[in-house]
């Protein structure tokens, strides 16, 4: 079964040349090759698992607690002018 | 251990109980003891490319602070102690790259919790290690500042993600180093490199600050030249921190002080190992020396099962793939980070930068873990991989209904040599077989040196129930009291 | 062809939270760009989220106001995209276990008629920020304040047949959240905004039609002329033979029609999992009873209460607690001057008369209830008659103050003298022979015409009573 590396590769926003493209299908159906022969296990009348302890969230109260610094925010920014960060002209 | 203080080398394979006596004897300053491993440094890590960043000055004026200090009398753990911190922690004053392009020349606006909590211990930061690029990796070969070599053998490789720290401390550059560990990026590092290295129970150390790469299975611990280093680096870095989330809020839970007291240890304990899970491995010797030291000791060896075991690298890269592929969104060229040359349109922004600056592994990572959070894919794979993940961490309570703790090899062979697998992800990802499953289940583990094969060290790994790092690091302790594997050191360097 | 317009909206509804939902940042509307966005909201490598706790009880709030079940276990999900404005690439939201789960909602619909829309949850997630596209000439500038700004979306069934109705269920929203003290409500803000699904189906159907999504409304013209120029476009688009596609689309008011957005929304696969940076979220049911035992009074409850305690008619109580803000400034004019009837006439007829000309909201109004509780107390105690008082609301409305000096300064005070007023009345009366004879001979409809003439002299500052009074009395 072929995987859509294409399609995977534009939701991931990662562009891949031809060459990388087949590359990535290869490494990818191997590795879900490999996923799949290990989980055949059974899992019926399993919960899945999403977290490693059974803690619930806890709550913050609600009061302001930062104090920001706008420059030192934005000194590792490619693009800045007047405090807004720059990019290319987006049309909705 | 003796010093000779006109012995440089000898004193760079200081512990930092070590180091503690010598500061706090006046036998020498901080800024001594940090000029010397910086000049080691420079000396020598053109060959094992361990850190990333240097920044004399800055960790001198740490030094000379730490000095002003220790005139005082001020007496804590770590005061002038000199530390290194592989660069997935965020620090303030010195650049924070997690081995990519990505990230080069990135300044964070704050600092880690952890690197906070050390700076206030009055530790001094040597430098950023090297790494795996976003911690996906088990060689270091994938940073983009150029792969790691082991210490104890230049053509083979230190081990990853965490393969900086761990070569740093193996050559004598720095007497511990913070790691993370979200599959065994701690442990098998420390055990290609002859060094102990912890991964704590999940939600015991802060990941507020350490760049994230799989949520639900990062955390930060400390690689040391010996267990009860490492207990010590455990305390300094563990506790909750309100900003985060999953960070334990339980003083019962957390391990007690563990180097005030050597005798929390129940005198006999039952450890068990879960044989038909590494009926190939190559790491059988050391794993018979340490039964024998076990027994010596008076412990019982069982056996035990494991049953969904061998399911768990599978549910680990599908899990560790599909929360990384999210976590990397964030690097888009808009905030921070590199950004390419001229882009077109915000498409072009995006793509160009992330495909310009994400390394392969890491590529191929994001990949997977869009697959297995796709439409469509999501049930067969993320969700069956959470479920596998149950099952594994139900192997592991049930197991610990019989026995105090688990005993496995760390990894399935000693160092690998440069190159022979970074072409080969399936061969890589199975170099976590023993490590992964600890990281699904949350739970503590420890790898230790227990022996040699070929000149290349190996490392066994105990594994605990939540919460229960002093046994761990009791157990150790124990072990390297009787044995002296942790003690050798690598020719090259020493 | 009879064609029935189906709607739901999905309204978002900023929390007005002092912090963001995630961190520990100002939430306050406003600021230099940038400002307000910490470490956490800029999804810097390394920064985690942490859940506030009054995000969470506003949540519950909103639940408990419309009958909705609380779910003692919610989870936060990361829905993925990219966007410029969006910084970590996805937003945490909630996708199959909300915070509140089915509720209702009733009011009085187009016509009055009653209308009841079913909610079908309501959940908590963060804003994004906020792109500009006009500010320079190639580039899009981003301003991230907005970031991690508490949302509760809340999602109706398709229950809605009409724009206009439509336009009245945001507003019934908008109405609930400002009570619940949850929002300000202000849309210029942008404190709410909606979504709106629309589709069109034959009186006759069961099915449904396919449906567009409209995004980012936020007026309530706009919600009703969107909506209706949609509801034509997909008209047209049918008995021409076309079919509707799925998709999204923005509404343009200058051309007052829709147009679809460029974005592949189609190919968007969102990838929603549990956010693992955030743990399963626990609300008590002792929680829940203590919020529901703190709720104020609610548009209904505080309608009956005007009715059967403050004996006010049905009509007048309905528009009173139809906005809060409204309501609130009955009950302080009440509290003042514990005339309810009076009260809420002068509210209704010449209140809301002046506000609605002027293009005002209650609170934009000059008259405090202080104010307005002084002329409903001198009107009482005689020294305004109502025609003055009137006098006085209007001068007052031009330009605020004191009343009782106003009173002063107009010389409104009532004529109360006795002295003076058998002046004038004696005046009157001996000016208008004729009249006194038809009066005296005992058409009483007569002594209307005196009083008249009384009030006239008197620039309307005698009281009637009196002079009414004082005519009956010469006459004996």
């Amino acid at each position: 079964m072929e995987i859509d590396v294409d399609h995977l590769a534009k939701l991931s926003n990662l562009s891949l040349d031809q060459k990388q493209l087949k590359k990535a299908q290869n490494d990818l159906s191997k590795i879900i090759s490999l996923i799949n022969e290990m989980m055949i296990i059974d899992t019926s009348n399993v919960h899945p698992m999403a977290y490693p302890h059974d803690n619930h969230q806890r709550l913050r109260e609600d009061v302001v607690t930062e104090i920001i610094d706008r420059e030192e925010m934005q000194k590792s920014a490619p693009k800045q002018e007047q405090g807004y960060y720059l990019v290319p002209k987006v049309i909705e | 251990m003796s010093l000779k203080l006109s012995n440089n080398s000898v004193r760079s394979f200081s512990t930092i109980k070590d180091l503690q006596g010598l500061l706090r004897k006046k036998e020498l300053s901080s800024k001594e003891l940090v000029t010397s491993y910086l000049d080691k440094i420079q000396k020598e890590d053109d060959s094992i490319n361990s850190f990333i960043t240097i920044d004399r000055e800055f960790s001198l004026k740490q030094a000379e602070d730490a000095d002003t200090q220790i005139a005082k009398g001020v007496v804590t753990p770590m005061t002038g102690i000199p530390i290194a911190h592989k660069d997935i922690f965020c620090t303030k004053e010195l650049q924070t790259t997690c081995g990519s392009r990505m990230l080069q020349n990135f300044m964070p606006p704050y600092d880690a919790t952890v690197i906070a909590k050390l700076n206030n211990s009055g530790a001094v930061i040597l430098g950023k290690t090297n790494m795996d690029e976003f911690a996906m990796g088990s060689s270091n070969e994938t940073s983009f500042f150029g792969a790691v070599k082991n210490p104890w053998d230049l053509s083979r490789v230190p081990g990853g993600s965490s393969g900086g720290s761990a070569a740093a401390v193996a050559a004598g550059f720095a007497p511990a180093a913070t790691g993370t560990d979200t599959g065994g990026s701690i442990r098998q590092p420390a055990s290609f490199c002859g060094l102990t290295g912890l991964k704590p129970t999940y939600g015991s150390v802060s990941r507020y600050g350490m760049v994230a790469f799989a949520s639900s299975l990062d955390q930060a611990g400390p690689i040391c030249r010996n267990a009860e280093d490492a207990s010590l680096l455990f305390n300094i870095m563990s506790g909750f921190d309100p900003m985060d989330s999953t960070s334990i809020n339980s003083i019962d839970e957390v391990a007690k002080d563990f180097s005030s007291s050597q005798d929390e240890t129940p005198q006999k304990i039952t450890i068990g190992l879960p044989e038909t899970y590494f009926e190939n491995s190559e790491s059988d010797i050391g794993l018979v020396e340490i039964r024998s030291q076990l027994e010596k000791l008076g412990h019982r060896i069982v056996d035990i099962e494991l049953p969904n075991i061998k399911a768990a690298i599978a549910a680990y890269y599908v899990i560790a793939s599909a929360e990384a592929s999210t976590n990397l969104s964030r690097y888009d060229g808009v905030r921070f980070g590199y950004r390419c040359e001229k882009p077109q349109s915000i498409e072009d922004l995006y793509t160009r930068s992330r495909s310009e600056a994400f390394g392969a592994e890491v590529k191929r990572r994001i990949l997977t873990g869009t697959y297995a959070l796709s439409v469509g894919y999501f049930d067969e794979y993320y969700i069956k991989a959470q479920k596998v993940r149950r099952l594994i961490s139900q192997d592991f309570k049930q197991a610990f209904n019989e026995v105090d703790l688990i005993l496995t090899p760390t990894t399935p062979g000693t160092a690998f040599e440069l190159n022979s697998l970074i072409e080969d992800p399936i061969k890589m990802y199975q170099q976590d077989l023993y490590t992964v499953p600890v990281n699904l289940a949350g739970l503590p583990a420890i790898s230790i040196p227990c022996g040699f094969r070929a000149g290349m060290p190996i490392g066994a790994q105990f594994i605990a129930p939540a919460f229960r790092e002093n046994t761990l690091l009791a157990i150790s302790m124990k072990i390297q009291e009787i044995t002296d594997f942790h003690q050798q050191l690598p020719a090259g360097f020493s | 062809m009879s064609w029935q317009p189906v709607i739901g909206l999905e309204i978002h509804v900023q929390l007005a939270t002092q912090s963001k939902i995630f961190s520990g940042a100002d939430n306050e509307y406003g600021g230099r760009p940038n400002d307000k966005a910490c470490a956490i909201d800029l999804g810097l490598p390394g920064v985690l989220p942490v859940l506030n706790e009054n995000a969470v009880k506003m949540a519950i709030k909103f639940g408990l106001a419309i009958g909705a079940e609380i779910n003692n276990i919610s989870i936060f999900d990361r829905k993925n995209y990219f966007y410029p404005d969006l910084p970590k690439g996805y937003q945490i939201s909630q996708f199959e276990t909300p915070i509140v789960g089915n509720g209702e909602i009733q009011f009085d619909g187009t016509k009055g008629k009653k209308t009841k829309v079913r909610i079908t949850r309501a959940h908590l997630e963060e804003d994004a920020g906020k792109s500009t596209h006009d500010l320079f000439e190639s580039d899009t500038a981003i301003d991230l304040n907005r970031t991690g700004t508490p949302l509760l979306e809340i999602v109706s069934e398709p229950d809605l047949y009409s724009a206009e109705d439509a336009a009245i269920y945001f507003k019934t929203i908008q109405e609930l959240v400002k009570y619940l003290k949850i929002c300000d409500g202000d849309l210029s803000k942008g404190s709410m905004r909606c979504d709106a699904n629309v589709s069109v189906r034959q009186i006759e159907d069961v099915e449904l039609g396919e449906r567009t999504e409209i995004k980012n409304i936020n007026s309530f013209r706009f919600v009703e002329q969107a909506i209706n120029s949609e509801i034509q476009r997909q008209i047209d688009s049918l008995e021409s033979g076309g079919k509707i596609i799925r998709e999204t689309r923005l509404y343009d008011e200058t051309r007052n029609e829709t147009r679809s957005m460029r974005s592949k929304e189609a190919s968007q696969d969102y990838r929603y999992f549990p956010d693992p940076d955030l743990l399963p979220l626990h609300v008590s049911d002792a929680l829940i009873e203590k919020i529901r035992a703190e709720l104020p009074e609610l548009p209904a409850d505080k309608k009956l209460r005007f009715s059967e305690e403050l004996l006010l008619d049905d009509y007048d109580a309905g528009i009173l607690c139809r906005e809060i803000d409204l309501a609130t400034y009955f009950e302080e004019v009440v509290a003042q001057c514990n005339e309810a009837k009076l009260s809420a006439n002068w509210i209704i007829s010449d209140l809301l008369a002046k506000l609605h000309r002027d293009n005002l909201d209650i609170k934009d109004c000059l008259i405090t209830p202080y104010m307005l509780a002084q002329i409903i107390l001198k009107i009482k105690d005689q020294t305004l008659s109502s025609k003055t008082a009137k006098t006085l609301f209007d001068s007052l409305w031009e330009k605020p103050g004191e009343p009782a000096d106003r009173i002063q300064e107009l010389g409104l005070q009532q004529i109360d003298d006795s002295s003076k007023l058998s002046t004038i009345v004696g005046k009157v009366l001996l000016e208008n022979p004729e009249q006194l004879e038809q009066l005296k001979s005992g058409k009483t409809k007569v002594l209307g015409y005196f009083v008249g003439l009384v009030m006239q002299e008197t620039k309307g500052k005698a009281n009637p009573k009196k002079v009414n009074e004082l005519i009956r009395a010469s006459l004996e």
